[in-house]
């Protein structure tokens, strides 16, 4: 009986410590019966001394709630001194028994301290081991440095991190539901989608091109999400773009027009809502394999060894810039510059403004069959299985994303998430984490065939696959 | 510089340093009108743990080090500091003596040598498991399958154990 003994000990050390307690805990029976209004008193003086018993708020709300107990009914008012010492060893004793460790001592604020080191996960495990670490869980400044630390933004309100957090989560940890579009009769070779805008473009080897209308009402109503079917309801096929006499392999959504490049080595624009061709350009000499625009030029890359950058407006080439012997495989435009990709097993960043090569990225050693760049950080995907992120102030490797047993053929990046998504010939789609690009965070299985494009946004992903159809995942945890 | 001299709990005296100041920021306040040979009486700091922040600082040269990363990525302290020194230092120590060393850094207002202690500590909580650290820590706070699933359906990232990549 230890710590009863401590108790008692204590006990008395506080009633000395005060005549006003010594004489509050000293009440008599008949005075208390007299007066309920001690009670209050001595409610009142439990408040002002709970620091100095080291009581934690839940013992304190036991004591008070016996208090009150008290007050309603008589037979325990007469004992109420007795009974109050007894309730105050009791809470005493369930104090001391787990002090295995000194960890409870430390002031609240060197506990916020420890706190801030951990990562949500542990923030929520441990905030469930006892309600004190609960409700200090629940303090602002340890998530403001959290969210600061995983977006760049900081995000005050608990509940509002947490959810962001399960969503961020939801993409490498759930299995997303998916719905499959069935429509190309050629595999999807390319997809354009434009985060924010409701509808998407792929384009396929049968020569055509689709666009598909997403009801994001009906993609957030679970029940029809779950039912994983080749979905009627929450996508449409909106407008057909027919007219390529051969399988189209890059598109590309440009002011209020669809840009699409093909093995027929022409460049055609679309009315996108109308889906009748405008333009063709005519140029290439091979098949054109990438393009991408924006508001004033188009750049367009060919396996005749160039690529060309032509005017949005008047449609004429500006400039060309001709490679020895090695096909443009892919490209992306991030004006003035645009970054090539190569059969050579290189990734080039041109100047368009200069039509000078910046730096030349070597690392890979197949074909490079996918780029994405943000500002200095560029992503390439290669037939050599390796996905890599490069400086290009340096021209180096900075990360290897090791996984895909074969050809990488897509890449996405969102620089906000931190999220990199691959896409390959094993027929797998991979999402990378780039605060822990040690391992795959997530791989996701369904296409039969290989997958040929990738593109993702807050919630949802897009595939395309050889396997003729357009699968689409979504994490949304609503 | 000229030295100073610490007095201990214990009342034992140590000769160290005005630099260190730099470490902490109550001697740095005391040192604001410090007359020379005076004793400094540390009531709260007990020889051992004064002698192990003598140690600290003279092997950082009385210069405050790089901070632990934050949050801690690893359950290693090792993998958090740049200074390999640093993760010895605390890892020979064991819980209580650091938390003793916590208290009185805090007292010494001496932040860097608090954060190492911290991530340590913080370390000891990662990648553990609900029912592992009640146990470890002696909590008898009831825990209910009634919580467990509730945080299991709102948190199922949380549950899920993860691999030490």
């Amino acid at each position: 009986m230890q710590p009863q003994r401590d108790f008692q000990e204590l006990l008395k050390t506080q009633c000395n410590l005060t005549d006003l307690y010594r004489n509050q805990l000293q009440l008599t029976t008949y005075e208390l019966q007299k007066s309920r209004g001690t009670i209050q008193h001595l409610r009142a003086i439990l408040i002002s001394f709970q620091s100095d018993f080291n009581l934690k708020s839940d013992q304190m709300s036991t004591i008070l709630q016996f208090l009150q107990k008290s007050c309603d009914d008589d037979t325990r008012l007469a004992n109420l001194e007795e009974n109050f010492r007894k309730s105050l060893s009791a809470v005493y004793q369930s104090s001391y028994t787990p002090a295995n460790t000194k960890l409870a001592l430390l002031p609240s604020d060197v506990i916020y301290l420890i706190l801030d080191y951990l990562e949500p996960k542990e923030l929520t495990i441990i905030s469930y081991t006892c309600k004190e670490i609960y409700s200090m869980c629940k303090n602002t400044k340890i998530w403001k440095s959290l969210s600061k630390y995983l977006w760049k933004n900081e995000i005050e309100n608990k509940n509002e991190f947490m959810k962001k957090y399960a969503q961020e989560m939801a993409w490498y940890h759930t299995r997303p539901s998916v719905s499959t579009l069935i429509g190309h009769t050629g595999s999807v070779t390319c997809l354009a989608y434009n985060p924010g805008t409701p509808y998407f473009i792929s384009g396929s080897d049968d020569c055509s091109l689709s666009m598909w209308e997403i009801d994001e009402t009906h993609l957030k109503d679970q029940e029809i999400v779950k039912q994983h079917h080749v979905q009627t309801k929450t996508i449409t096929k909106k407008v057909c773009y027919y007219g390529h006499g051969g399988p189209v392999w890059s598109c590309c959504i440009g002011n209020n027009s669809l840009i699409s490049g093909s093995c027929d080595k022409t460049i055609k624009v679309w009315n996108l809502g109308t889906g009748r061709c405008e333009f063709t350009i005519r140029g290439h000499t091979g098949w054109i394999s990438s393009i991408d625009c924006n508001d004033q030029i188009i750049v367009s890359g060919s396996w005749d060894s160039s690529f060309k950058v032509w005017d949005q407006a008047t449609k004429h080439c500006l400039t060309t810039i001709n490679y020895d012997n090695d096909s443009v495989y892919c490209l992306q435009l991030s004006q003035p510059q645009v970054l090539i990709g190569l059969k050579s097993h290189s990734v080039d960043l041109w100047d368009l403004t200069t039509s000078q090569k910046i730096i030349s990225c070597i690392g890979h050693y197949k074909g490079i069959n996918a780029v994405k760049m943000y500002n200095h950080t560029a992503f390439s995907g290669s037939s050599d299985t390796l996905a890599k992120m490069w400086d290009l102030r340096i021209g180096e490797c900075v990360v290897n994303l090791p996984g895909h047993s074969s050809n990488v053929m897509s890449l996405d990046y969102s620089f906000e998430s931190y999220r990199v998504v691959s896409a390959s010939y094993d027929k797998t789609i991979r999402i990378w984490d780039l605060r822990k690009t040690n391992s795959t965070r997530n791989i996701l299985r369904g296409h039969s065939e290989p997958v040929f494009s990738v593109k993702f946004d807050d919630h949802k992903l897009i595939s395309g696959s050889m396997d003729q159809s357009i699968k689409i995942w979504n994490f949304n945890t609503v | 510089m000229s030295e100073i001299t610490l007095v201990s709990k214990e009342g034992t005296k140590i000769q160290i340093s005005s630099q260190f100041s730099n470490l902490s920021g109550f001697i740095h306040n005391i040192l604001q009108d410090y007359q020379q040979n005076e004793d400094i009486s540390l009531a709260s700091v007990s020889f051992i743990n004064l002698q192990m922040i003598l140690e600290y600082a003279v092997h950082h040269n009385f210069q405050v080090p790089q901070p632990p990363r934050c949050p801690i990525t690893s359950p290693n302290i090792a993998d958090n500091v740049s200074d390999p020194w640093d993760a010895e230092f605390v890892n020979r120590l064991n819980e209580d003596q650091i938390i003793d060393l916590v208290t009185a850094t805090n007292f010494l207002d001496m932040k860097s040598l608090m954060d190492l202690c911290l991530a340590k500590i913080a370390c000891m909580f990662k990648y553990k498991d609900i029912e592992t650290l009640r146990k470890e820590y002696g909590i008898t706070e009831e825990f209910t399958a009634e919580i467990e699933e509730k945080l299991k359906s709102d948190f199922p990232w949380a549950m899920e154990a993860e691999s030490n990549d």
